[in-house]
């Protein structure tokens, strides 16, 4: 093959995969999805954001919501494709990070008009992790301080009574 | 102890109140949507 | 001549106020106790501060103004407007320890929306949020349902008169049972009994519908608070959306409605009164004003084209329409949906469902059914006087429990109250709208505060002007106290400042 040839190749090539990623790869926050939901109703779109609460199976399929900083919105997954999920958000864990494709939803007639996504595929894209509780001192010096205060208030009532009795 | 079946009584009472307004309106809204489709 | 109010005045105001105070700080031991149980260390450390913070204070006022008295009317009226106040600003302590919360106004905002039984929120990362701060977030709608006051009375305050004058102050015109300490011990037994069924159900509802079973039961007590005292917050961010469930929401409705019954048709049910609930005016106006706003939201949303089957229909544009007219502020769409997809006919019916409210001496805001059937009573009654012969004598009664003649004084109270309400949900339009929000927009979120219902069309976010966060609370304050202890309050710095 010609070196002009094989360079026109290559650059078609790079041509058709940047427009591919253009296509599937971007994902779209829950706030633009929210907003334009009426132009994304129906359409096979990308979203990442966090796992939270509880994955909710029922039967072969289970809900999912994923909070991307913004919004949390349903995700309505195959069993299989839950399955994949081993942590999710809450005040102790960052659940695992998912990034979805799937049909949007403005208002799912299969689900009682909820504005929700139908996964088609589901891939974990950073694991969860556990949150280590970092203790404020200054909320221990307050707290011994409001102690005193009211220690020495019980002290003052013990001693008016004290006064009065006599 | 005779009030508890009272109690229980109104208790029903009222869950019932509460889905005699759901029945209400579902008829209310399927009615809407045929009438102006 | 305006009477300049006495130091013996503060005192006793200071005196109660304490004790009020002290109360506020004991319920947090519950949220102390949950953090345990999950084992959520800076909560605990959050809470403990609270408590020690509200015993201080408490425990100062109570000891600087220490008084025999009893409290008179005025007294009683600026106790539990204060009292509201200063619990919002001490139940927001623990929030914004938690740093959920972007400001110190913003946890008084949340505080005063959960004690007023509102439910707008401005909390960050509400899913990540611990076990005891939400615990606390849905207990303040349980008190603050009750009523602070009401709270207070069933355990702290031995005299008599003086605690039914803040029984009053506090919206709750209507004694149940001969002593106000025993109708607040009612109050606690239905709210009690129904927390334990509720729990249950919606636990076991969650359960079933994959939720972890710690999960589930908690959710319900939290869900059943915030719905029984037509409250509207949730654990999670999506609301009841994050359910994804029908049984969920049919029961989470019948909930909001129980919450939206007054406590007097509460006690005679329960007493074996059966027929009450078919001939009493609030019961029968509430079913009908249901109806009619629902009808409209409807056509509404049939016109927008958004949920075109039946069953859809009903659980997101019923769902809404019960959550707004009951004041509840629970939500199955984002607060986005109701100016981008609902239309502004389905809108006008959502807003007249919020400013109607509920029942009179119940957990709802709003100008309230009671005072709706009066004004609809006797402009019924002016009309048959103009058909009527001049020299017929008209008589026009209505059920209320009981039945009761009604007369121009009852007419002109109900008249007052529902007038201010108006003028409440305008003048946070206006508001709204000087801070450039168009003008649906500002008097959805201005009724939402004023009526203390909690659903949002998008307003009340964490960037909006701090004027703004302050106007609401104001009206959440004002609406849930129905106007007069606040107006005593107003009158009282007036006297202090001008009288002599």
């Amino acid at each position: 093959m010609s070196k002009n040839l094989r360079s026109v190749l290559f650059l078609v090539l790079m041509a058709i995969c940047l427009a591919a990623s253009v296509c599937f790869a971007q994902p779209l926050t829950s706030q633009e999805l929210i907003e334009r939901a009426k132009e994304y109703d129906g359409k096979t779109i990308s979203y990442l954001g966090e796992a939270i609460g509880d994955v909710m199976h029922r039967g072969d399929f289970a809900w999912i919501n994923v909070n991307d900083g913004l919004n949390a919105i349903g995700i309505w997954v195959k069993k299989d494709l839950a399955e994949k999920i081993t942590l999710t958000g809450n005040y102790k864990f960052i659940g695992d990070t998912i990034l979805i494709e799937g049909q949007f939803n403005r208002s799912c007639l299969e689900h009682g008009g909820d504005l929700d996504i139908h996964a088609n595929s589901l891939t974990i894209i950073k694991n969860g992790s556990k949150v280590e509780e970092k203790i404020d001192i200054y909320k221990i010096i307050a707290g011994l301080a409001f102690m005193a205060i009211v220690l020495f208030l019980g002290l003052l009532r013990f001693l008016r009574k004290a006064f009065t009795k006599r | 102890m005779q009030k508890i079946p009272h109690a229980v009584q109104g208790i029903v009472i009222e869950i019932i109140y509460a889905l005699a307004i759901m029945l209400c309106a579902f008829i209310i809204g399927t009615a809407i949507l045929f009438i102006f489709k | 001549m305006i009477l300049k109010p006495q130091i013996e005045d503060l005192k006793t105001i200071g005196y109660y106020l304490g004790k009020i105070i002290i109360g506020l700080g004991l319920f947090m031991f519950l949220p102390v106790i949950v953090g345990i149980i999950f084992r959520e260390i800076n909560p605990i450390l959050d809470f403990s501060l609270g408590i020690l913070i509200c015993l201080s204070a408490g425990g100062a006022l109570i000891f600087f103004c220490k008084t025999e008295r009893d409290l008179n009317w005025m007294q009683g009226m600026i106790v539990v407007s204060l009292s509201w106040l200063v619990a919002s600003i001490l139940g927001a302590i623990p929030f914004y320890l938690s740093q959920h919360w972007a400001s110190f106004l913003d946890a008084c905002f949340d505080s005063m929306s959960g004690f007023a039984t509102t439910g707008l929120v401005l909390v960050q990362d509400l899913d990540h949020l611990s076990h005891s701060h939400n615990i606390w977030r849905h207990l303040i709608m349980f008190m603050g349902g009750q009523g602070i006051v009401v709270v207070a009375l069933s355990f702290l305050v031995k005299g008599m008169s003086g605690a039914f004058k803040m029984y009053v102050g506090e919206a709750r015109e209507e004694k149940i049972l001969p002593n106000v300490i025993s109708t607040a011990r009612f109050i606690w037994l239905v709210s009690i009994v129904y927390l334990v069924l509720s729990t249950l159900a919606l636990g076991a509802v969650g359960w079933l519908n994959g939720m972890r079973p710690v999960n589930a039961f908690f959710h319900g007590a939290c869900i059943f608070m915030a719905a029984f005292d037509t409250g509207g917050f949730t654990p999670q961010s999506q609301n009841i959306l994050y359910y994804h469930s029908f049984p969920f929401e049919i029961i989470t409705i019948t909930i909001m409605i129980l919450g939206a019954l007054n406590f007097k048709m509460h006690y005679h049910l329960w007493m074996g009164n059966r027929r009450e609930i078919l001939r009493d005016i609030e019961t029968i106006t509430f079913f009908t004003t249901i109806m009619i706003t629902f009808a409209i939201t409807a056509i509404g949303l049939e016109r927008m084209g958004i949920y075109p089957a039946p069953l859809v229909l009903f659980r997101k544009g019923f769902f809404q329409l019960i959550s707004a007219h009951t004041g509840t502020g629970y939500a199955t769409i984002y607060s986005q949906q109701f100016i981008n997809s609902w239309g502004n006919l389905a809108l006008v019916g959502i807003i007249s469902a919020m400013a109607l409210g509920g029942s009179a001496s119940s957990t709802t805001g709003g100008i309230k059914m009671l005072r709706i059937g009066i004004v609809f009573k006797a402009l019924r009654e002016d009309i048959k006087r103009i058909v009527l012969p001049e020299n017929a004598i008209l008589v026009q009664k209505f059920h209320h429990i009981k039945e009761i003649f009604l007369d121009d004084k009852q007419v002109r109270a109900a008249l007052l109250i529902t007038l201010s309400y108006l003028m409440l949900y305008g003048i946070g339009s206006l508001v709204g709208m000087l801070f450039g929000y168009p003008f649906l927009n500002s008097l959805f979120e201005s009724t939402s505060a004023a009526a203390n219902v909690g659903l949002s069309c998008g307003i009340t976010d964490v960037g909006m002007p701090a004027a703004l966060k302050i106007t609401y609370m104001i009206q959440m304050w004002a609406g849930r106290l129905e106007f007069i202890s606040v107006f005593a309050l107003i009158g009282f710095i007036v006297a202090w400042v001008k009288g002599r």
